[in-house]
């Protein structure tokens, strides 16, 4: 489901957050989004609040305050706090809850509380358990399982890796993966971990101020030392080493992963 | 030198978990000690238990101030103390105002109290936010602006719970520069813990955390190279670390290097 925003803007007591968005966001990618605001803007898609001006079209749903349940439907936003998001004490009770809402109906709706658990690599036994004695990287989990259970077509992710420790992280990059490559979501994460959206990430959006600065593939982007340092945008490692090697003018190329970076260091010394 | 705080043997457990069985460590005065651990390893009860908002049945001893609810006031100008959530941790609309709050708990003349904000400003340039209000500070600033406070009373010891969360590159910079300086001019002593491991770097000492036990513990460097542990421990190594491993075992390198100029003209002379 492809999100298209047109001269959106947003502003609060007079001032200024966001201002003349013009966005494509495509279909079965990951998009990052980085810089100032980035939680503004994943919210408006959610909506969650409202532009000022402009209009925001998720799959060709224009977004207002009448198809409020539609876009609930289609868009999932899971938040840096998950915390926030939850009613209830169990896992179980919160999946209940969110079907309830969303006036969800399907037979077998224990199994698909079951599969939904699995594939975010929990097991059953977690639809009885409280969600205070889950870790933050287990409660994002839930987030994304309670979410794949009305099956919507746009999942959010809100600066998703903050406070995660390296095992939950690998986790969530796989489950972000998995939901691009077999359940063929639109997936939205938002961060300025730049290494982190290097690696993950197709498409980028990176914003400065109140507007949209650079909208491209994730790789021209962050390949641009020039324009990341002119911006002062984080530069991914990997890319910074290649940029110094290239200093001096050693052949290397530019790699996402570490390892791949290795071996062309070991061509070229 | 001295030590600055003790723990002998320290068991605790909340009503329904086990945390600490017999946990013991010692952190000298005018030092910076990491503890690395990740999610749910135990580091932010074992804060609370040193600055005594747990009780921790006696067996932690820091400075002169005994930390079992018995000398509790006392404890209050020992510490500093820094948690990592910003949310709900401040009580006034503005900096000045959130500055001045603590120091007139202490009963200090209203003239000391403004010399020392205005010193503390300089020392972290933050003169210009003075003036702010708290809601118009990004997440960042609030995390330096905790720790500004926390330092303004002279603590002998400051306690960071994974205060750099969310600060950017350049803030935790200029924070562990100021840390320093303090270090070594008023022989502060400072405890961080983190889970990522590039904050250990500029540490004098280092625990690693699992699960309610020291699994490791050394200096910087040389926990750094015990890769297989702390990805079984759930951390993961920072890329210059990364890097400096790989390209050490095809010889190109000698040693961990954590400076990336450094490491390309070893590479390419």
């Amino acid at each position: 489901m492809e999100i298209i925003l047109k001269n959106v803007g947003y502003y609060y007591k007079n001032k200024k957050y966001l201002e003349k968005v013009n966005l494509h966001i495509k279909q079965n990618r990951i998009t990052g989004i980085t810089g100032d605001n980035k939680t503004l803007l994943a919210e408006l898609i959610d909506a969650l609040t409202f532009a000022s001006y402009g209009e925001i079209q998720v799959g060709g749903n224009l977004i207002n305050r009448k198809n409020l349940i539609e876009v609930r439907r289609n868009v999932c936003m899971i938040h840096q706090k998950p915390m926030n998001q939850f009613f209830t004490t169990t896992v179980k009770d919160e999946m209940e809850f969110l079907i309830g809402r969303l006036d969800y109906k399907n037979k077998n709706i224990h199994k698909k509380m079951r599969d939904s658990l699995l594939i975010v690599g929990l097991n059953e036994s977690y639809l009885e358990k409280t969600i205070y004695e889950l870790s933050t990287g287990e409660q994002k989990l839930i987030q994304v399982a309670i979410s794949l259970i009305y099956n919507p077509k746009v999942v959010i992710f809100d600066e998703p890796f903050v406070e995660l420790d390296y095992t939950n992280k690998k986790k969530l990059i796989r489950l972000i993966k998995l939901l691009k490559e077999r359940y063929h979501k639109t997936v939205i994460v938002t961060s300025n971990d730049s290494n982190m959206l290097y690696s993950l990430t197709d498409d980028l959006v990176v914003l400065k101020d109140t507007r949209v600065i650079a909208a491209d593939k994730t790789g021209k982007i962050y390949e641009d030392v020039d324009f990341l340092e002119s911006n002062e945008i984080e530069i991914p490692e990997t890319v910074l080493f290649t940029y110094k090697a290239r200093k001096k003018n050693v052949k290397l190329s530019y790699h996402k992963d570490i390892r791949d970076l290795i071996k062309d260091v070991y061509k070229h010394v | 030198m001295e030590k600055a705080l003790e723990i002998n043997n320290l068991k605790f457990s909340y009503p329904n978990k086990e945390v600490f069985r017999g946990l013991s460590l010692t952190i000298e005065e005018g030092t910076f000690t990491t503890i690395v651990g990740n999610n749910k390893s135990g580091k932010t009860t074992l804060i609370k238990l040193m600055c005594g908002l747990l009780d921790g049945q006696k067996s932690v001893v820091a400075g002169y101030a005994y930390v079992n609810n018995q000398r509790i006031h006392d404890n209050s100008r020992f510490f500093g103390v820094v948690f990592s959530d910003v949310e709900g941790k401040f009580l006034f609309p503005n900096v000045y105002k959130e500055m001045a709050f603590p120091l007139e708990n202490l009963n200090i003349e209203v003239k000391k109290i403004e010399s020392k904000i205005i010193d503390i400003a300089k020392e972290f340039g933050i003169t210009e936010m003075l003036d702010k209000k708290i809601e118009d500070l990004t997440t960042s600033e609030k995390q330096e602006l905790l720790i500004a406070i926390s330092l303004l009373h002279d603590p002998k010891m400051l306690l960071l719970d994974n205060a750099f969360s969310m600060m950017n590159k350049k803030s935790k910079e200029k924070i562990l520069r100021i840390l320093k300086n303090r270090i070594e001019k008023d022989h502060l002593t400072v405890v961080l813990t983190t889970m990522n491991l590039e904050e250990i770097i500029d540490s004098d000492y280092t625990y690693v955390l699992n699960d309610g036990n020291i699994v490791m513990e050394g200096s910087p460097l040389q926990i750094l190279r015990e890769e297989r542990l702390l990805n079984q421990v759930g951390l993961e190594l920072p890329f210059m670390a990364d890097l400096s491993l790989k390209l050490e075992f095809y010889e190109l390198v000698e040693g961990i290097t954590m400076d990336m100029d450094r490491m390309v003209n070893t590479l390419w002379k």
